[in-house]
């Protein structure tokens, strides 16, 4: 392609968003309408660059390098519809978490993206990078702004929704008067749900029961709860940086011995009565690994009373 | 597989031909407008853009399927270990059925003798060993070295069987991700060697329950559960009567390559080991 086309697309999308200029551009290469070479100077406008195994990797990873649409073509009596989904892409949702770090937009697009690919352990991801300061929802309410202005959370500031979301829902009744915690636990959940394109439902049993395990394994340096996540598949591997877990040949039953007491601390009651009660849907969840998890740190409560 | 490679060469001259993704996709469009009935046509292209890195993929049309009845099941298993006719009627069945965990969880039902009375496996003397044991056991064996002065020409026996299978509900037993399975279903069996009662086979399939490896629908029939309720409380015991040598020698087969394979119970189960 010769250099006076190349501008004429970067002219075409320039005035568009990055985002979307970004993706029209890793279209054209997957279209063969680029080289890498014209694809790197295509992004180098926009100050996107290409990590330096990008020209090592197979024809077909580079195609699929920045996808984060799917497309299911139906094919009915001759006649095609299409429908388009969007799909976990490690380094495009990476983009966009370093992007939002400071943008309220870009903040919000993070979180419409991981409400689209409707998945739990993606939701929980994003809620761990997703920073308050950026989500006007809480930041126009006095009650959540005299939180994480003024707390902590596992000895930290209170910056991430996960953080804020953990903390009022973990708070003694000292910190947090019930009938507040009760009030604030409803806008979170509301936010979740209607407010932010999260499209997460925490009525939903599933999603409960997810948040149920996450609660207990928030007591955790992040590291090593990654770590327990990995080992069980709460993860796909790709869902992670390979510094925020870690790699170790340890048994997974091994891990939750090791951090049982951290994880289950005075909630043991809890713990077993979330079986008494819930007995019949936990064996009527799709395949995860939370459910592994939850049957372990049941087997260490079982040791503990023996 | 030839077909999906073919359609990848094809796909590459038009890559070269600097069609985009969406005409490329249009060409297969046109190619199962014209072929709607080859159902193996979907598969085989979309092998060939899944290899080419593109983001399109075509829906498979849908195959009627036969709805699990537990209670016809439950008929043709009753006594069906004594009989070559009920032993044939089950096989039919299951291959009416084509469901692979299905069939898997009924091998146990069909003996080894009954397959070569009904004409479906000829028999050698070297079968003296195995002829009266059923067809899960023996597949099993073929899985490890342990056996091999008992199952003779392991080889042959492996494929003879899976032959059968693909005929049977397991269509796709030979293919590569398979062997993984079934290394993973043998650690199970491996239970029934250190636990010899009666309900040894409840404990397996309570593992299988409990990693969603297969539906507890399939483990309850003529009225009767045949895994254990009472998951949490016993999974951990259970699991302790996998054979701790055959564990470690699956564990050093497949350590490196695991995060290769899809997710699914047996690879929890693997990371369990």
């Amino acid at each position: 392609m010769t250099t006076e086309k190349l501008n004429q697309i970067y002219e075409s999308l320039k005035l568009h968003s990055k985002e979307y200029a970004i993706d029209e551009i890793f279209q054209l290469f997957i279209d063969n309408q680029l080289v890498v070479s014209e694809l790197e100077i295509l992004l180098g406008k926009f100050n996107y660059y290409l990590p330096d195994d990008f020209h090592k990797m197979d024809k077909s990873e580079q195609k699929k390098y920045h996808q984060h649409k799917k497309h299911l073509i139906h094919l009915v009596d001759g006649k095609e519809t299409i429908e388009t989904y969007s799909v976990f892409n490690k380094a495009y949702f990476y983009e966009l978490v370093e992007a939002s770090s400071k943008n309220k937009s870009i903040t919000k697009s993070l979180m419409q993206y991981a409400g689209q690919i409707c998945s739990m352990p993606i939701h929980i991801i994003t809620m761990q990078h997703v920073k308050v300061k950026n989500l006007d929802f809480f930041m126009q309410k006095k009650d959540f702004v005299d939180i994480i202005d003024n707390q902590t959370f596992m000895t930290k500031k209170i910056r991430t929704l996960y953080d804020l979301y953990f903390y009022v829902l973990l708070s003694s009744n000292m910190a947090i008067p019930k009938p507040k915690k009760m009030k604030l636990m409803g806008q979170l959940n509301d936010f979740f749900k209607n407010k932010s394109g999260f499209d997460l439902d925490l009525e939903i049993p599933f999603n409960n029961f997810i948040m149920f395990i996450e609660m207990l394994l928030s007591s955790l340096p992040r590291k090593n709860a990654n770590t327990i996540k990995m080992k069980f598949l709460c993860y796909k591997p790709t869902y992670l940086n390979d510094n925020e877990y870690n790699m170790s040949l340890e048994n997974p039953r091994t891990l939750i011995n090791k951090h049982y007491q951290a994880m289950v601390q005075n909630k043991v009651k809890e713990v077993v009565n979330y079986y008494n009660k819930h007995q019949d849907i936990l064996n009527s969840f799709p395949y995860n690994g939370y459910t592994s998890i939850y049957y372990s740190l049941l087997e260490e409560v079982k040791h503990e009373k023996s | 597989m030839k077909r999906a490679d073919d359609f990848y060469d094809m796909i590459t001259n038009w890559e070269q031909d600097k069609r985009t993704e969406k005409e490329i996709v249009n060409k297969f469009i046109e190619l199962l407008c014209e072929k709607k009935d080859d159902i193996d046509l979907y598969y085989d292209i979309n092998d060939a853009l899944h290899w080419k890195g593109y983001s399109y993929q075509f829906a498979i049309p849908e195959v009627e399927t036969i709805e699990w009845d537990s209670t016809e099941y439950g008929d043709l298993v009753a006594n069906v270990t004594k009989s070559k006719d009920k032993t044939k009627e089950l096989c039919i069945y299951l291959a009416e059925m084509d469901n692979n965990i299905l069939t898997l969880s009924s091998l146990h039902f069909i003996k080894f003798k009954h397959l070569v009375n009904a004409g479906i496996f000829k028999y050698y003397n070297e079968y003296k060993p195995i002829i009266d044991m059923n067809l899960y056991d023996i597949y099993m064996m073929c899985y490890t070295n342990l056996y091999d002065d008992v199952l003779g020409n392991k080889k042959f026996i492996k494929l003879m069987i899976e032959k059968f299978l693909m005929n049977i509900g397991m269509r796709y037993v030979q293919l590569n991700y398979m062997e993984f399975r079934m290394d993973m279903e043998y650690l199970l069996w491996t239970i029934t060697k250190k636990d010899k009662s009666k309900d040894a086979f409840k404990k397996i399939n309570t593992i299988k329950v409990a990693f969603s490896i297969a539906d507890k629908q399939y483990f309850m029939w003529n009225d009767k559960i045949y895994f254990n309720e009472d998951i949490h409380k016993n999974l951990v015991k259970y699991l302790s009567l996998i054979d701790k040598k055959e564990s470690q020698r699956i564990y050093d087969k497949y350590k490196d390559s695991i995060h290769l394979l899809d997710d699914n119970g047996y690879k929890l189960l693997f990371n369990m080991l």
